[in-house]
């Protein structure tokens, strides 16, 4: 019998459709995920008297939710990914382990694009509820409409943004997936530090890092530091993960 | 050609344990049908997997279509294990995962798959998950048969399948072998179920190797004498011999075959029978050693 | 107990097997003989061991090879066949007989004529 010669870029092709088939969950959960966004953005009303004869009801969507929650939802599919299950899954068939990272890692980042566009656009549903309510709005972030191109950039930054936290969580799940010691330093690291760092009152690490994307104000630098700090992230997850056993 | 060669391999789990493969040394030539053979726990599935390149090993190295098996993408096309850890998403259907197969194997027989399935009454629309562990391991066969892939292995797979359905995959494995050769390594520890398949026998014990061969081989190792109960005795005093038993005045006795011909004759005289052993007899003494069978522990118990 | 011949090397009984349609004609001289995969196939046994069977054939020279053709019957393979039976099985047979008369004192003239009972009894003049 004849062997056949496998191309890398052939085995991760199908192993990418084979995941878009298995794992529609992740992309239903996301769906949920912006869902409850939207229930809880439009929830902010204040209303106050200004006279005896006028009431006036504040109500605003900042559409914030929907991303936040989106974010949340991309580091939980970033570990999820990682995990023993999935990992069988893929060796079931044709597989070694950087067709199964490059495979999942081309899931993420497809979810994440679909995540990063449609938490924007579940933000603009969330004002529309508002204005449908209220029958007047007021838009205080570019609308498609009025300024087209600093949408795009809400939504591409939106993107990215949901890329950044996937690959964090993709990152940590493929530690977590070398050794289960690595759980409570994680835990270390997000919680514990950043409280003794409060008491000691100096810029902590991950102040700086939230800083480092947070406050830059060009797209394209941007850009670049996101693309750049995914692909470490990346390179990392397949480093810690490139001789772990698998279907043992 | 050389399809799968052991190299000094061992195999611990964790460092410093115990190991489960220790110095291990063979080679398997294609196109061989081989069963691995021995009792629970002795080391079977690590040797499959190794093969296959799911787990490392600890020290020496193995060779799978001359590369090593861990981490390449050749022999993860070209093999596929067939075992109890195969899994697949709970989204997907029966008739989906098979789809699923059909682009990952190049040689993959749709045509087998659908009549495999047709023929143990799978339903297109059932779920991996939801399966008996019995119909679980018929479908994963049915995968292993119908990929086609020029190295085949089956670790324990009639396990929880029906008697009736064991023979049908046994059979169904016989044909495709026949009408596709191909290099396949069946484990088992029922030897007698799976004899007049093989070719050649890996026998498995404690880690090593203690028989490689032509199945007809193992079975010349051993034969049975057959006579009257004191002059058996009085030719097998000189020989360990591998379990016995008694019936009346008469005794047999599983020894080692390494009788010339003028003892033959001679046992002939006496009217005791040389009778060949099957397979399972012969594989049973080799892996029991010395300590005789499990009538000897009462035999003992009773001239203490 | 199980039987000696059950536990008999499968590739002694499919040689055995082959010698037996030899010897009564249903495979007749410079016939094709099954070939490894049609045994295996048949007796549901490994095509390798089918072919050890055959081997053993063409070893004592009752069967011989065409290349690319397959295995055919020896045009003297039922003689040889008949020589070789008369003297292992026969002569076997015969051993025990007397081994068993002598066991229970029946002497020549009283087992020649138990022999010719049997015959007469199968209803067969001669063999």
């Amino acid at each position: 019998m004849y062997l056949t010669v496998p191309r890398l870029t052939d085995i991760v092709k199908k192993q990418f459709r084979y995941k878009m088939n298995a794992y529609t969950g992740i992309f239903s959960s996301l769906l949920i995920m912006q869902l409850i966004g939207i229930f809880f953005g439009v929830n902010s009303y204040s209303s106050y008297e200004a006279s005896e004869s006028l009431r006036i009801t504040d109500a605003t969507s900042t559409g914030d939710t929907p991303v936040v929650l989106t974010l949340v939802w991309a580091f939980i599919t970033g570990i999820l990914v990682t995990t023993l299950a999935y990992r069988n899954d893929a060796f079931s068939f044709v597989s070694n382990r950087l067709s199964h990272h490059l495979s999942s890692f081309l899931l993420v980042l497809l979810a994440s694009v679909v995540g990063g566009i449609t938490a924007v656009l579940a933000g603009s549903i969330g004002k529309f509820i508002v204005y449908a309510q209220n029958s007047t709005i007021t838009i205080e972030s570019p609308g498609l409409l009025d300024s087209p191109f600093s949408f795009f950039i809400g939504i591409a930054t939106s993107i990215l943004y949901t890329i950044l936290f996937a690959g964090l969580g993709y990152t940590i799940g493929s530690f977590v997936q070398r050794s289960k010691l690595v759980i409570p330093l994680i835990v270390i690291v997000l919680i514990a530090l950043p409280a003794l760092n409060l008491s000691v009152g100096g810029v902590f690490f991950i102040e700086k890092t939230i800083a480092f994307f947070g406050t830059e104000t060009s797209f394209l630098i941007f850009l670049m530091k996101v693309v750049i700090t995914v692909v470490v992230l990346f390179a990392l997850s397949v480093a810690v993960t490139n001789k772990t056993e698998v279907r043992k | 050609m050389t399809a799968i060669e052991f190299n000094n391999v061992t195999k611990s789990y964790q460092s410093g344990a115990h190991s489960v493969l220790n110095h291990m040394n063979f080679s398997i030539q294609e196109n061989v049908l081989t069963g691995v053979i021995g009792r629970n726990g002795v080391g079977k599935s690590t040797l499959m997997k190794l093969i296959a390149g799911h787990i490392k090993v600890s020290s020496g190295e193995v060779r799978v279509f001359s590369e090593n098996p861990f981490n390449s993408l050749k022999v993860s096309a070209n093999t596929i294990l067939v075992d109890d850890t195969m899994s697949f998403s709970d989204k997907l259907t029966l008739q989906q995962i098979l789809k699923e197969a059909d682009r990952f194997y190049a040689n993959w027989d749709a045509r087998l798959a659908k009549r495999l399935f047709d023929f143990f009454s799978f339903h297109p629309f059932a779920h991996h998950q939801h399966l008996s562990k019995g119909k679980k391991n018929t479908f994963n066969a049915i995968i292993g048969l119908a990929a086609h892939c020029p190295l085949t292995i089956f670790d324990e797979p009639t396990t929880g399948m029906d008697t009736v359905v064991r023979k049908d995959f046994y059979r169904a494995l016989l044909k495709d072998y026949i009408a596709h050769p191909r290099t396949i390594l069946l484990s088992s520890h029922h030897l007698e179920e799976i004899e007049d398949l093989l070719e050649d026998i890996l026998l498995v014990r404690d880690g090593t190797i203690p028989f490689h061969g032509p199945i007809t081989d193992l079975q010349d190792m051993y034969v049975k004498l057959v006579g009257k109960e004191e002059k058996v005795r009085a030719h097998v005093v000189e020989r360990s011999s591998f379990g016995s038993q008694v019936n009346g005045s008469f005794i047999e006795v599983l020894v080692k075959n390494t009788f010339t011909m003028d003892e033959q004759a001679r046992l002939n005289e006496e009217g005791i029978t040389i009778v060949p052993v099957p397979a399972n007899d012969a594989y049973v003494a080799l892996t029991s050693g010395s300590k005789g069978g499990i009538d000897d522990v009462f035999n003992s118990a009773t001239t203490d | 107990m199980k039987n000696a011949a059950g536990a008999k090397p499968i590739y002694i009984q499919i040689a055995e097997w082959i010698e037996t349609e030899i010897i009564d004609g249903t495979l007749s001289a410079d016939e094709k003989v099954y070939s490894q995969y049609q045994l295996a196939e048949q007796f549901n046994i490994n095509p390798a061991t089918a072919g050890k069977g055959l081997t053993l054939l063409l070893d004592k020279e009752i069967i011989y090879k065409r290349r690319g053709l397959g295995m055919f019957v020896a045009s003297d393979g039922h003689e040889k066949l008949i020589a070789k039976r008369k003297e292992e099985t026969l002569h076997g047979l015969i051993k025990d007989l007397l081994t068993e008369a002598k066991l229970l004192g029946v002497d020549d003239n009283q087992l020649v004529a138990m022999i010719e009972m049997e015959r007469k009894k199968s209803g067969e003049g001669t063999s």
